[in-house]
């Protein structure tokens, strides 16, 4: 529980660097926002009105306080395109990203750790030239080229997966929303044949961002699980002759997985970056196109509300791990 | 103890690629350095009629669909994507090592606000930060330098503090302070050549990095506008053809990207290994 | 084979060469013979560098994968050790082992506990409630007090000597015919070694076990050793019970090493007074490799391997100038 407090706490200095940042970024997007509100036909009249009835002509200092004042109220302000509230819009859109690089992570970890350990088992054999070269390019590939290239060949030549049209198909209707990730909702529903559909959807995304993540999460699994075979106590542990399996997972990686937890909280950080390039690409209805599009339109506060979103989660995260981190090795708990 | 020989097998298996690296180093020099002299066709020519073609000995890599020569595009967005890419690593580098050096030297007030400052950048996904200042500083070759400077700062400035505030207080660093020297030569001097290695090895790899940042901005909009040819807008422009078929218009110009990223990280772990090998 | 006539040895080495990296290297361990008869308390005394954990690890199964194993004989109990499966029913059940820094050798996000109970499970098959039962017992074999709290701790909560305890319980949970104890009492204090150490002399003798001690402190061995054997750079210069061994040491090395060692049972960490240093084996040593560092070598020393030679009372030298 302490451990939860002091991070937490050392957070905060954090979060608020994170808002006056994104403040600062959003208000110096180009392009005259009541301008584009106003229309085409708009006279500098009718400008000057828009801005006045959108804040937009307060000084800085009393709109940055607005805008605070404003957060805590969990007001992230309106969306210029769409009308609605940012927050109503995030709480849209947000759901989908999230399915996205959660399934990604998971799919990245499920390959990379039995490659990283494949690796470690027998140094400069086929499994470790594999996984040198896997991740190699895998780091190399630019992620919205990797995509594309999937689409052409697995869509356009191959015609496995169904057209990079979003999370559905046109003959599909999305299920009933518990969660917000269609492929739990549509099983919670038991709707075998929605769940395929969505998850022919998310084959190739998740593809995508999986390839991406999964060059950094084999390689520290190699190198924790070489360092830990060579310790004293796996060593014990085999000659006490237990079983091949037991050593290697309950001796030798438990004792591994730490580093390679903290290393997925900073690929999961590339991946929510990475999210905007792979919802470009499979047109995605994600927050990344959201918030792109945003920009594009020189509409500030959902670019706002996106950056503080991803920020805010990404240090969710972190203290996740780190409490993790605390609950796996005990030496962590005794240090603090 | 026991002669760990296995220690031996640790090392990855990274002699080929080294030479590799040179190789394609070369390559892309000359395609950055020379290439817009040497392309056969002009690169913002446009030439409707032969819109769309597919690769053929007139067109090594076909047309886009305004007809210009993928080719040479290909070849003069070298110069753009590489100029991007070390203007902004060594810019950044310069920055983040001083930024990182002073915090480390002067200890804190200074310590504090520039760490604080690096923790922030930190604290949002990279990616997502370059987004917003390329978006903040509008559309130019500028506005992709600076996000990719800024986003890149913390990594050079840890470095850069953890190496000073190391040496402070080594007995060499004493005598110089005594004779009189200033602390931005004695930093500059005497500190400095020791994290010249490290610095090396990891500017090589951001270079790739910094590739695909540019690439990935300008691929969304937010960096250089076409027609200026450079790779991600190649790849951006050439994704709404891929359900036709037209597939040069995009593998080339990224397969190119991957090819120009290879290189840098090739080259950064080949100089890892000669320059830091306990690292290696 | 040094051993009373008539008794089947429970380890029977002859003629093992381990050496590392390829054909043209000289062996770390020489052609060496080595006998241990069953319930015999056996020490093997050397150097850092001598061979010595070499040895008692190729005994034990868990030598190095990098490292090359010839031998004329290698047997446990019968079985050869050479072939392919040959520890799969011997590791931690026949043979256990105890290694020095016991701390680090325990599995530090596990329960001591756990760690006996993976071992027992694995050797005697229980589960549950017997298994419970079981690491208790174990735990209070080896003299823990309070077993129940002690189970749930993790190893680096426990001092050096309890840690100890816990390895030698693992090492027994498979009622091992062999224990090899590889310098047990490393960085333990000089109560707490006495104490591990009649612990392990305990059970052997309870057990009727065989037990190899490897240590570097002579007088440790003279204190519980039935006999002991000298090694020198990889090869066996002496071998004796163990009061022969100290009323008349026929090797230089044994006598130096001998004249060296304090009459009381204190630790000695190095060897002062036997001058020089271990022959560099990449640069074409002596054939007997002690030459270089001893007062009465011949030339003879230098090309020809001295070959081990027993008496009638089971005391071996390898010398061409034994004392």
């Amino acid at each position: 529980m302490r451990l939860i407090a002091t991070r937490l706490l050392s957070a905060i200095p954090t979060l608020i660097g994170v808002i006056v940042v994104t403040f600062v970024l959003t208000r110096m997007l180009p392009g005259d926002p009541a301008a584009y509100f106003a229309g085409p036909t708009a006279t500098a009249d009718s400008i000057e009105a828009t801005r006045h009835r959108l804040g937009l002509d307060r000084p800085l200092p009393e709109q940055f306080w607005l805008y605070v004042e404003g957060l805590a109220r969990g007001d992230l302000g309106k969306s210029l395109t769409s009308g609605q509230t940012v927050l109503d819009d995030i709480r849209n859109r947000l759901p989908a990203s999230l399915e996205l690089t959660f399934a990604s992570l998971v799919v990245a970890l499920g390959l990379g750790i039995p490659l990283g350990i494949g690796a470690a088992l027998r140094p400069g054999g086929w499994v470790d030239r594999l996984c040198s070269v896997v991740c190699t390019i895998g780091q190399a590939t630019p992620t919205f080229f990797l995509g594309m290239l999937l689409v052409f060949v697995f869509y356009y030549l191959l015609g496995w997966v169904p057209a990079p049209i979003g999370r559905l198909d046109i003959v599909h209707s999305s299920p009933h929303e518990i969660t917000g990730a269609w492929s739990i909702d549509a099983a919670l529903a038991g709707d075998r044949e929605l769940l395929g559909a969505v998850l022919r959807q998310l084959t190739l995304p998740v593809t995508t961002l999986a390839l991406f993540g999964l060059g950094p999460l084999a390689r520290i699994t190699r190198a924790s699980m070489i360092e830990v075979l060579a310790s004293d106590y796996v060593r014990t542990a085999r000659a006490a002759g237990l079983p091949r399996r037991k050593v290697l997972w309950t001796y030798a990686f438990r004792n591994a997985v730490v580093p390679v937890l903290n290393t997925s909280g900073m690929v999961f950080s590339y991946m929510l970056g990475a999210n905007v390039l792979v919802e470009k690409v499979f047109g995605w209805p994600g927050i990344g196109a959201y918030a792109i599009d945003a920009v594009l339109a020189s509409d500030f506060a959902p670019v706002q509300g996106f950056i503080l979103a991803m920020a805010f989660l990404y240090l969710l995260l972190n203290l996740i791990i780190d409490v993790t981190d605390g609950l796996l090795d005990p030496k962590v708990r005794f240090d603090v | 103890m026991s002669e760990r020989a296995a220690e031996r097998s640790i090392v990855f298996p990274v002699r080929a690629p080294g030479a590799v690296a040179v190789v394609l180093l070369a390559l892309i020099g000359l395609m950055a350095l020379i290439g817009p002299f040497l392309v056969p066709y002009d690169p913002i020519a446009t030439n409707p009629p032969i819109a769309l073609r597919p690769p053929s000995s007139a067109h090594f890599f076909g047309t886009d669909q305004l007809g210009r020569d993928v080719f040479s595009r290909v070849i003069v967005s070298a110069r753009v994507d590489l100029g991007i890419a070390f203007a902004a690593v060594i810019v950044t580098l310069v920055i983040g090592t001083a930024l990182g050096a002073a915090a480390g030297w002067a200890g804190g007030w200074t310590d504090r606000i520039v760490s604080r400052l690096m923790d922030t950048i930190m604290a949002f996904p990279l990616f997502v930060l370059a987004v917003g200042i390329a978006a903040a500083l509008g559309n130019s070759i500028f506005s992709v330098v600076i996000a990719t400077v800024i986003v890149n700062l913390p990594l050079y400035a840890r470095q850069a503090r953890t190496e000073v505030n190391r040496r402070r207080g080594a007995a060499y660093v004493e005598a110089a302070r005594l004779a009189g020297i200033g602390p931005f030569a004695i930093v500059a001097l005497h500190i400095m050549p020791n994290l010249a290695p490290q610095l090396i090895v990891q500017a090589s790899l951001n270079l790739g990095w910094a590739i695909l940042n540019a690439a990935g901005l300008s691929f969304l909009g937010l960096g250089i506008r076409p027609p200026n040819p450079e790779w991600g807008i190649m790849v951006a422009e050439g994704g709404a053809y891929i359900i036709s078929g037209e597939w040069w218009l995009f593998v080339f110009p990224g397969a190119m990207l991957l090819l120009a990223v290879l290189t840098f990280s090739l080259t950064g772990d080949a100089l890892r290994d000669r320059l830091d090998p306990r690292r290696a | 084979m040094n051993l009373a006539v008539g008794t089947v040895p429970l380890v029977a080495i002859e003629g093992l060469s381990i050496r590392f990296g390829g054909d043209e290297r000289l062996p770390t361990v020489d052609a060496v013979d080595l006998a241990i008869g069953r319930g015999e308390t056996v020490a093997l005394v050397g150097e850092s560098g001598s061979g010595k954990t070499l040895l008692a690890h190729t005994i034990a199964g868990i030598l190095d994968p990098a490292a090359r194993v010839r031998a004329e004989r290698l047997e446990f109990a019968g079985v050869d050790l050479r072939s392919p499966n040959a520890f799969a029913d011997l590791r931690g059940r026949e043979i256990g082992i105890v290694f020095q820094n016991p701390r680090l050798a325990l599995n530090p996000v596990r329960t001591v506990g756990r760690q006996i109970a993976d071992v027992v499970h694995e050797h005697r098959g229980l589960r549950f409630r017997q298994l419970n039962a079981a690491v208790m017992a174990a735990l209070a074999a080896v003299r823990i007090p309070e077993p129940a709290a002690r189970a749930r701790s993790y190893p680096n909560e426990l001092s050096g000597g309890m840690c100890q305890r816990v390895m030698i319980a693992i090492a027994l949970a498979g009622n091992p015919s062999l224990l090899i104890a590889d310098e047990p009492t490393t960085g333990l204090d000089t109560t707490t070694q006495a104490a591990i150490l009649d612990l392990i002399l305990e059970h052997a003798r309870a057990r009727r076990m065989a037990t190899l001690f490897i240590t570097h402190d002579l007088a440790l061995a003279r204190a519980y050793a039935e006999r002991i054997v000298v090694m020198h750079a990889g090869q066996i210069v002496e071998e004796a019970p163990t009061d022969r061994l100290f009323a008349a040491p026929r090797h230089p090395y044994s006598a130096a090493l001998v004249g060296a060692t304090p009459a009381n049972a204190a630790t000695v960490a190095d060897l002062k007074g036997i001058p020089g240093k271990l022959p560099d084996l990449a640069a074409s040593p002596p054939a007997c490799r002690f030459a270089e560092r001893c007062a009465r070598v011949i030339p003879r020393c230098r090309s020809e391997r001295p070959v081990l030679a027993f008496d009638t009372r089971r005391h071996g030298v390898a010398c061409w100038m034994p004392l």
